[in-house]
């Protein structure tokens, strides 16, 4: 698994050290309603941190992308070169989770909201699920988790159970795509 | 009595100020909020959860920055903070 949460440019090697490919990726950056980038911080600066040419030329068949970016998953009149969502998919990702608006975290543990979600979908994911079955499993084991820490949803974590979307065939697995 | 605006912002102001300086000089809106959800969400989630009574007040910070593309993109950070005023959860982007 690749774990992408940036301050600073980078240049990813989507490839793991023995050649392999990664099979699950994950992004926590921020993106605007309109932007084709993803952003790093650093203070009051926002540089460039991931963009739709850094997998142009990337092996990403059959990956399961999760991205945690405001937006990440923002395709209303967009092209596969100003949304990663969509070049991941055009590059034969198996499937991208994503939000729709902007998305929220917890700064610091326990994981809440995108965080959360993000996890239980792994985790349903490596129990071999179906794509479709994963990300509802997981929505629902977001809220009981939720529920169980205060009692009830509040106003972000209802926001991240209706903004965050997957797009991939539901009746795939992981090893099947 | 319950706690005014402004002294909920002052209660707050600290926590903004160490943990998103970015917004520390933004005007927080004031909601209140209940822990429930609607009943065709909880349909489609298979839960059933009774109606809470509890009301808790949410300061949200936001701005938009801009990138060093120029792209811009908002900053936001929610504080939760129960009825005396305890930050009770934190959230942001």
């Amino acid at each position: 698994m690749v774990n992408v949460s940036a301050s600073r440019k980078l240049t990813i090697d989507l490839r793991g050290p023995t050649g392999q490919d990664f099979d699950l990726i994950y992004f926590n950056l921020h993106r605007g309603e309109d932007s084709a980038n993803w952003y790093g911080q650093e203070g009051s600066s926002y540089p460039v941190a991931f963009s739709p040419d850094n997998i142009k030329d990337a092996d990403v068949k059959n990956a399961v992308v999760c991205s945690e970016a405001c937006y990440g998953a923002n395709i209303v009149d967009k092209g596969v070169d100003d949304a990663i969502s969509l070049k991941f998919l055009a590059r034969n990702a198996a499937c991208f989770v994503g939000s729709t608006k902007i998305a929220y975290g917890p700064a610091d543990p326990p994981s809440t909201e995108a965080d959360l979600l993000v996890l239980k979908f792994f985790m349903r994911i490596k129990e071999g699920m179906t794509f479709g079955e994963a990300f509802m499993k997981a929505k629902q084991d977001f809220a009981r988790e939720s529920i169980a820490a205060r009692g009830g949803l509040d106003g972000t974590e209802e926001k991240t159970l209706i903004e965050f979307v997957m797009f991939a065939d539901p009746s795939s697995k992981m090893e099947e795509a | 009595m319950p706690l005014t605006d402004n002294e909920l912002k002052k209660m707050v102001k600290g926590y903004i100020k160490e943990n998103s300086p970015e917004l520390a000089d933004e005007e927080p809106t004031i909601s209140e909020e209940s822990y429930e959800i609607a009943e065709g969400v909880q349909r489609k989630l298979g839960l059933r959860m009774p109606k809470s009574t509890r009301k808790v007040k949410v300061l949200t910070y936001k701005k938009m920055v801009t990138a060093e593309d120029g792209a811009k993109i908002p900053i936001v950070a929610r504080v939760t903070v129960d009825e005396n005023g305890n930050i009770v959860k934190t959230t942001g982007n």
